[in-house]
């Protein structure tokens, strides 16, 4: 098997074997990515498509100093962010009324839990509860960077996690998972 | 009590490894992106869209088809366009006939009596009294013209041969090599004395 670097030294030489080889290996991980932070399957396969193209326009910035996976990720995110940085701000959906929804959690109940349900009820929050919930859960960005990369404030995008984990709370309460 | 960070672990958990394979479209309109088709292979590929036939399929049937018109046109042009044409008037006294047909008869002989004559084409004259043969291979030919049968003409004239005779034993030979022929044509008056 091919190591990552020498598929991308193939890769830049416009190989389309080579390019699809590169596509196969990284593109589930990546979709999967893209379904947590689009709205739907439709939009998700979008940014794919549109991250995997910066991706193999942008591969030559790639030294070999980290791992390739870590560096597509980051571009996938980034474009799925600048995607719905277009038909959205982020800002605007800012709430200062502190979310209220208090629930206690059944444990047993959550963990029986699929993952797509899991992503069932991500995609219902909305854009900009789901993108800083998706950066600063699943990808470990601080609020500090969120904030950067969405350009809005630190407290913001606090804010926009509270809002969101209350909004989870009210849905997986909704679904039968959560005791009041 | 509720564990404030159980929901945040059971995402990071439940999405550690999560893949799943996108549709193959994905893939095709990234290829298609990235390798970007030539025109004349995007018009070739949209064709597939209508037909049963793979592109390599359709080339294939267009070219023997438009290779099938130019030979057909090839043929046309050397059949017509190198040989001479034979054309004229025809003239029932003063004014020139309208309607009726001209005959050609291509003649064997070199000499008198006319045995071998065979006919070698028919054109209708037009209400200008106009006849043409395009493309007449070379040779020797006796010219007819029979006025038209429903307007009148027949009755005061009759069938002449070139230029202006009733039995082709007296017709003018017309002699085509490579230029085009005028063959004006006069038809006498009948004799309406009873001869």
């Amino acid at each position: 098997m091919d190591t990552d670097q020498d598929l991308v030294t193939r890769c830049l030489r416009r190989e389309m074997a080579s390019q699809k080889l590169f596509y196969n290996r990284f593109a589930p991980k990546m979709f999967g990515i893209c379904l947590r932070f689009a709205g739907n399957s439709t939009d998700a396969e979008d940014i794919l498509q549109e991250g995997f193209l910066r991706v193999f326009a942008k591969l030559h910035n790639y030294r070999g100093e980290g791992s390739l996976d870590g560096w597509i990720r980051r571009t996938i995110i980034t474009t799925a962010i600048n995607y719905y940085k277009k038909q959205c701000k982020f800002h605007h959906e800012v709430d200062l009324r502190e979310a209220t929804y208090n629930a206690t959690i059944s444990e047993d109940a959550l963990s029986m839990l699929t993952t797509e349900e899991l992503l069932g009820v991500i995609r219902e929050l909305p854009v900009g509860f789901r993108t800083v919930f998706n950066l600063f859960v699943m990808e470990g960005y601080s609020h500090y960077e969120i904030g950067e990369i969405l350009g809005i404030p630190e407290n913001t995008s606090k804010s926009q996690l509270h809002r969101a984990k209350a909004l989870i709370r009210q849905k997986l309460s909704e679904m039968g998972f959560m005791d009041k | 009590m509720e564990k404030p960070d159980y929901i945040e672990e059971k995402f990071r958990q439940s999405f550690s490894d999560y893949s799943v394979n996108p549709p193959d479209r994905v893939w095709d309109e990234l290829k298609i992106t990235l390798h970007p088709q030539p025109a004349a292979e995007k018009f070739w590929t949209r064709l597939t869209d209508f037909t049963y036939f793979s592109p390599q399929m359709i080339k294939r049937l267009a070219f023997i088809s438009g290779a099938t018109v130019v030979l057909f046109l090839i043929i046309i042009y050397f059949l017509t366009s190198d040989n001479p044409t034979i054309r004229g008037h025809a003239y029932a006294g003063e004014s020139r006939l309208c309607g009726g047909t001209a005959i050609l008869f291509q003649v064997k002989d070199t000499m008198a009596p006319l045995d071998s004559v065979n006919h070698y084409r028919t054109e209708s004259i037009d209400n200008n009294g106009f006849f043409q043969f395009p493309g007449v291979e070379p040779g020797r030919y006796l010219l007819q013209i029979a006025p038209p049968a429903n307007i009148g003409f027949d009755e005061e004239f009759q069938p002449s041969w070139y230029d202006r005779h009733l039995y082709p034993e007296q017709a003018e030979i017309i002699i085509i090599s490579s230029d085009d022929v005028d063959a004006d044509v006069y038809l006498p008056k009948k004799d309406n004395s009873g001869k």
